[in-house]
């Protein structure tokens, strides 16, 4: 082989790296502008509107039942017992402490007493009152909420 | 003498968890059962029931591994009478709520019997395995 030709081949084998990578960017440039050209789903098309969950207005209709204190208490701790069990076999568990503890039914009826948590969900409640238990100071308790509530709405689940 | 109270303690661990386990009670048939004798009108009653449908729902909705999928718009009456239904036999009493949804949900997604009878043997098998029946 010529000295010209090795020389010339050489270049080449120097510059093809640069090449392969100036192609691969400009392949990649296209492919994100491709991306950015798809409209975006519609929310609307997303969400799928399921019905009102278990919540304060539940909490209210068994206060209103004519059934003695005693079993109104009964009713609320199976719920609350539901809660709990079907987070634990469903394999995320609602609560990160003490599963069981009375105290929280008393939160709730506390907390449902408030018109503006009626439509908390139960499960969300819980988990306020597990952050209560543990001292969560009360501005963050109440932006949690907000924001539960925010998103609930912005996602059609409750209204 | 260290040994012997690491043993002491992990035996008695394992007595302490099998028994809380052993006396753990699920919501079940029997709770259900039990709403049927409070004195109140059969709505409140229908009412209670979707309650504790609901609240089994919520977790697995939340955390975004939905339970159901055979729901109609606001619809629980119909789970409601095919759980009714199940608990009516004694020999299911023991069964979870929870799972007995599920087998609702299969019911009404026109799941075979057979498919739901394997469903329904398979929890309560491994309920026992893990001792919790």
């Amino acid at each position: 082989m010529k000295i010209g030709t090795r020389r010339i081949l050489n270049a080449l084998l120097l510059i093809l790296p640069f090449v392969v990578l100036l192609l691969l960017g400009f392949g990649l440039r296209r492919e994100s502008a491709h991306v950015a050209l798809k409209p975006a789903p519609s929310a609307e098309k997303v969400v799928k509107i399921e019905p009102q969950f278990c919540n304060g207005h539940d909490w209210q209709l068994i206060d209103n039942l004519s059934i003695s204190a005693a079993d109104k208490l009964n009713l609320k701790a199976e719920l609350f017992k539901m809660q709990i069990e079907a987070g634990f076999l469903e394999g995320t568990p609602v609560l990160s402490g003490n599963a069981l503890n009375p105290a929280f039914i008393a939160y709730l009826d506390n907390f449902y007493r408030a018109e503006e948590n009626a439509d908390v969900p139960v499960f969300f409640a819980l988990k306020i009152a597990e952050m209560a238990s543990k001292g969560t100071p009360d501005l963050i308790i109440q932006k949690f909420k907000t924001s539960i509530l925010d998103r609930l709405r912005t996602a059609k689940i409750i209204q | 003498m260290k040994k012997l109270m690491v043993v002491l303690l992990v035996i008695g661990f394992f007595c302490i968890s099998h028994d809380a386990l052993a006396k753990y009670n699920f919501v079940n048939g029997n709770n259900w059962v039990a709403v049927d004798a409070y004195g109140i009108s059969k709505a409140d009653k229908t009412n209670i029931k979707i309650m504790f449908i609901k609240s089994a729902i919520e977790p697995a909705f939340f955390n975004g591994r939905p339970l159901v999928e055979n729901k109609k718009d606001n619809d629980y009456t119909s789970y409601v009478k095919i759980i009714d239904q199940f608990y009516s036999s004694s020999e299911n009493r023991d069964m979870p709520l929870f799972f007995c949804v599920r087998i609702a949900d299969m019911k009404l997604g026109n799941s075979s019997d057979l498919e739901i009878n394997n469903f329904r043997l398979s929890v309560m098998q491994k309920l026992k395995q893990i001792g919790l029946e």
